[in-house]
């Protein structure tokens, strides 16, 4: 007889870690309990982030073994990160070795190389982003798009703000507009997260949802 | 030795049997069960002392008549009324001296079965009277045998449902019943109410001369309805009175017929008797009377069919009754009969030759009758009911132009045709269709007309359009036939714009068969050059500001809105520190947000810094470790601050809201080693700090509104002396807002983008990288808002000038 242990232990892991965590917010006695499971949580999380890089090497191993297209993108990859590896290892030696820090490759390689690279796309979301707010009106032009496209205007007009061309009453609207519709809105929007997020963790609890797996 | 029929099955038995061998009903004839089916029990007790009758022994049958006779003739009184009595008087025998007949009547046992009993004559034309109705004779005539000795041609010829609505037709032969089974199917013996028998072939050779049709009108008469009965015996009225019949025993047993049939009546109507005496049907079996065959004929009755002196009475009333009838038949029957039946009545001398061939017999019946007769006498005796009779020579259309062309009879006529045919022949005109009928005729003229009728020889052999020309073809024929379209081309007169539309399609269906490469579609090169245009006015404008552009000389805000604000907050906060407090800094920002952050949080931290106090690092964010570093070197690089004396950059932690959560409970257990692998809270001012609580100030930097929201809920919530602070993104603002307008603040203070930033620097009075940055931000928002405005309106025009050409697209089509 083929008895699957797998779900039922999960879950009860699960379940059960989940309620003596939760009720560590409202018994201080268990709170030693509560950190101790927390502490493991951590231990597996920062695990897991090396199972995520060791994954990752794998994957990318396969693909550059195979003929696809892609395939140059995963050795730039995976040279990429052996060697940040490599060069963390190194400062990370030094370090010890010298008894003060030095990461001065470490900082250079995120200097020169992983800072300009996310900037420069945080950049090209600027000018898309730009992009989509002119070209609104063509692809649908509407109430709300007709409304998005005029705020957008008086939000980045309200920001302008240099003495000689600033208008005083932009700023009042974009204060408005950020204090009352943003706010609103900000706070509904998190209202929403907070139910969704009791209502996820009554159903893990429950045994509902296993976002675990089964 | 006789057979007996049962009287429920109808089966054949011997006379030596008292019930039925097949069905078991008791075969004998008496009196008690005679009384018993036809009279109510209350007249029972008046013929209780009737004798027995043997049905095989019509002496018998006769005493016993004579015996009822003044009981029934006092029953008849009783059941019927005196008019009623002359209705039914009619009932006369064709044959009055021979008792035969009614011997074979008697024998078939059926007397309580029958409706009527009528005795016959073995004459052919009181055979056929007997049988129907005079006015069916001229249908009947030509359906008859020319064997009129023998029934047996009349059960070839007879159809079920002539037969099946007499209500008076009697067993041939009392002893062969196998004749009456073969001469009507079960069906039609079911329906018949009374089977008379016929006389034997021997009695019926000699009398082959027509009977009168009004000797036979009264026994008919007593059948059909009383209201037909009342009109016929009108019309018999103006007719001349045929001869009186003579035969005093055919008068006695006749009348004790007509009480029993008028007994019969009774009983009809009495519901008290048995379903099987009911007769609910009364089949008009009105004859026409014909004076002048009657006149013709009575000088040349037999012998048998002379009545007797004391039968005066009796035919005194007949001759009434038959004059009353044949005046009614002729006034109301008179469209319906031909104009040939006129002249023979006219015509009183005919011999019999000529009356046979009057009748119209069939070409199977029309042999000469009196060779068929002499025919008969060299025929064996068991064949001789064939003789005369041959059914190969009956032409089958002849048979039924016989059978349809003469008149209905009257009993047809009388019952629905009078009224209702004439009026259908009012509306409907000979030979004028309704309109809807020739709407629904296919129209075979206009296949002329369309010159398309090459298949005019066609005619449709099967289906509902069968017999009809010109039907289009089934869809076989629909195959492409290239070679005879070859052969065949179409005669068509074509001009020169038809030839030229004829080119045009045929270019048209050429191209389709020519296979065309899938061009890509090609993009929008205007919306291209516009978000090439955007980069470059971006990159030219905010670049060029930066590289050659100086400092704007910024107003603080006012003083009310300081104080409300996150930023004049926070630096309340950060102005009370003082040297040594430690302070813990969460780098939780992304590297692209590197610019922002640093602008936004170089004041604050330079803050922090001139404050003196102790700052501890940490990230939930891999990156984050490096990117505190890369802070401290890139924009407090004048403090020169130091590891582990200064500062300490705890690493990263993991687990996001759990870590954080373990973190505020036990920092040091969850993250024991810094950042460089050195004990992290050996420091002197980490060492008072056992929770995240002992520190003085919690400031986390990020730009990503669901980490600041886990700080606040997961820490902040849990802070109790310690201010939570943030310097967040621009982006973040609209959702740390609503902690930082709570009451109580989950949030204390925070510093959002490069505007609070400045106002930051501002507020120090300290000109920072925000100070440095403002103009090219202000220049790019400039830019930025000046492309959407433009871009918005172009773009928003173009999209209402197409949709107003496809407006008007739509409207040519």
């Amino acid at each position: 007889m083929n008895i699957k242990l797998r779900a039922p232990v999960s879950a009860a892991i699960a379940i059960g870690v989940g309620v003596v965590v939760l009720a560590g917010y409202f018994i201080p006695s268990i709170t030693n309990i509560r950190f101790a499971l927390l502490r493991t949580g951590l231990v597996l999380a920062a695990v897991a982030l090396l199972v995520g890089i060791i994954n990752l090497l794998s994957v990318h191993f396969k693909k550059m073994g195979s003929d696809n297209e892609n395939s140059g993108y995963s050795l730039i990859l995976v040279i990429a990160l052996l060697l940040t590896l490599v060069v963390g290892i190194i400062d990370m030696v030094q370090s010890y070795m010298l008894g003060q820090p030095n990461f001065q490759m470490t900082n250079w390689i995120f200097t020169y190389i992983q800072l300009p690279i996310e900037t420069s796309l945080l950049a090209v979301i600027a000018v898309s982003l730009t992009y989509a707010a002119a070209s609104i009106l063509r692809k649908r032009m509407d109430l709300f798009s007709i409304t998005f496209f005029f705020v957008i205007l008086l939000v980045l007009l309200g920001s302008f703000s240099i003495p000689s061309a600033t208008l005083p009453f932009l700023h009042v609207i974009r204060d408005w507009i950020v204090r009352v519709p943003a706010l609103g809105g900000a706070r509904g929007l998190l209202i929403g997260i907070a139910l969704g997020t009791i209502t996820t963790g009554i159903r893990i609890l429950m045994g509902t949802d296993r976002p675990y797996g089964d | 030795m006789t057979d007996i029929l049962c009287p429920t099955c109808g089966r054949s038995n011997s006379d030596d049997q008292e019930s039925c061998e097949f069905c078991g009903s008791p075969l004998g004839f008496d009196d008690f069960s005679l009384r018993n089916d036809l009279l109510p029990p209350e007249e029972l007790d008046a013929l209780g002392s009737l004798p027995p009758v043997e049905p095989d022994d019509s002496s018998r049958l006769d005493d016993f008549f004579q015996s009822i006779e003044p009981e029934a003739s006092s029953l008849r009184n009783d059941f019927f009324p005196p008019d009623e009595n002359d209705d039914h008087d009619s009932l006369e025998p064709s044959e009055l001296h021979d008792s035969s007949p009614l011997k074979d009547f008697s024998s078939s046992e059926e007397i309580g079965d029958q409706d009527s009993i009528q005795p016959t004559e073995p004459e052919a034309s009181s055979l056929r009277n007997d049988f129907f109705p005079p006015d069916e004779d001229d249908v009947r005539d030509s359906l008859e045998p020319s064997e009129l000795h023998d029934s047996s041609p009349l059960k070839d010829f007879s159809s079920s449902e002539e037969i099946g609505d007499q209500d008076s037709i009697q067993p041939t032969e009392s002893d062969d019943p196998s004749l009456l089974n073969d001469f009507f199917s079960s069906e039609e013996i079911d329906n018949q109410i009374s089977i008379q028998p016929t006389e034997p072939l021997d009695d019926a050779e000699p009398d082959l001369e027509p009977a009168s049709f009004s000797e036979d009108s009264g026994w008919l008469d007593m059948l059909q309805d009383p209201d037909s009965t009342a009109d016929e015996d009108r019309e018999s009225e103006v007719v001349p009175v045929s001869p009186p019949l003579e035969g005093k025993s055919g008068t006695d047993w006749l009348e004790k017929i007509k009480r029993l049939n008028k007994s019969r009546d009774e009983v009809d109507d009495d519901s008290s008797f048995p379903d099987w005496l009911s007769v609910t049907g009364k089949t008009e079996v009105g004859q026409k009377a014909k004076p002048e065959e009657s006149d013709a004929t009575a000088d040349e009755l037999p012998d048998w069919l002379q009545m007797d002196g004391d039968d005066e009475k009796l035919n005194e009333f007949l001759q009434k009754k038959d004059l009353y009838d044949s005046d009614i038949k002729l006034e109301d029957s008179e469209e319906t009969i031909s104009e040939e039946k006129i002249e023979e009545k006219e015509t009183t001398q005919i011999s019999i030759e000529e009356s046979v061939e009057h009748k119209k017999f069939p070409s199977w019946a029309a042999d000469d009758v009196s060779t068929s007769a002499k025919d008969a006498q060299d025929i064996p005796e068991e064949l001789r009911f064939l003789a005369g009779v041959d059914p190969f020579q009956i032409e089958e259309e002849e048979f039924y132009d016989d059978l349809f062309s003469e008149e209905l009879p009257s009993w047809l006529t009388t019952a629905s045709g009078e009224e209702g045919t004439l009026v259908i022949e009012d509306e409907i005109s000979p030979g004028d269709l309704p309109g809807w009928v020739e709407a629904m005729r296919p129209v075979v003229e206009s296949m002329d007309s369309t010159g398309l009728s090459e298949d005019e020889d066609y005619i449709e052999n099967y289906g509902p359009l069968a017999g009809i020309p010109s039907v289009l073809p089934a869809e076989a024929e629909f195959a492409p036939d290239t070679e005879h379209a070859a052969r065949k081309p179409l005669d068509l007169t074509a001009t020169k714009s038809h030839q030229e539309y004829v080119n045009l399609l045929r270019k048209l269906i050429g191209e389709e068969k020519k296979v065309k490469p899938i061009k890509k579609a090609a993009p929008v090169q205007t919306q291209r050059i516009l978000r090439w245009l955007i980069a470059i006015i971006l990159i030219i404008t905010i670049g060029g500001t930066i590289i050659f552009g100086g400092t704007v000389d910024t107003q603080l805000p006012p003083e009310g809105q300081i104080n409300n604000s996150g930023y004049g907050a926070l630096y309340n906060q950060i102005d009370e520190l003082y040297d040594g407090q430690p302070v813990l800094i969460a780098f939780d920002y992304q590297p692209a947000a590197t610019a922002e952050m640093h602008i936004a949080a170089a004041a604050v931290v330079d803050h922090l810094m001139e404050q003196g106090t102790y700052l501890s690092f940490v990230s939930t964010q891999p990156t984050g470790p490096v990117l505190a570093e890369f802070f401290l070197t890139s924009t407090q690089e004048k403090h020169a601050y130091k590891h582990n004396q200064q500062y300490i950059n705890l690493g990263y932690l993991p687990g996001e809201s759990a870590g954080l959560v373990s973190f505020m409970i036990a920092p040091k257990k969850i993250i024991p080693l810094a950042f460089d692998g050195s004990n992290a809270w050996e420091s002197p001012p980490l060492t008072k700090v056992d929770s995240i609580g002992d520190f003085a100030m919690i400031l986390v930097i990020t730009d990503d509104p669901n980490t600041a929201k886990i700080w606040i809920e997961q820490v902040g919530t849990h802070l109790e002396n310690t201010p939570l602070n943030m310097v967040v993104s621009a982006q973040v603002e609209p959702l740390i807002q609503p902690y930082f307008r709570a009451s109580p603040q989950l949030l204390s203070g925070y510093v959002s983008g490069v505007i609070h930033g400045l106002n930051y620097e501002h507020l120090r009075e300290q000109p920072n990288l925000a100070n440095a940055a403002w103009l090219p931000f202000n220049i790019g928002i400039f830019i930025t808002v000046g492309t959407i405005f433009i871009g918005g309106l172009a773009n928003g025009v173009f999209s209402l000038f197409s949709r107003h050409r496809a407006g008007l697209i739509g409207e040519i089509k």
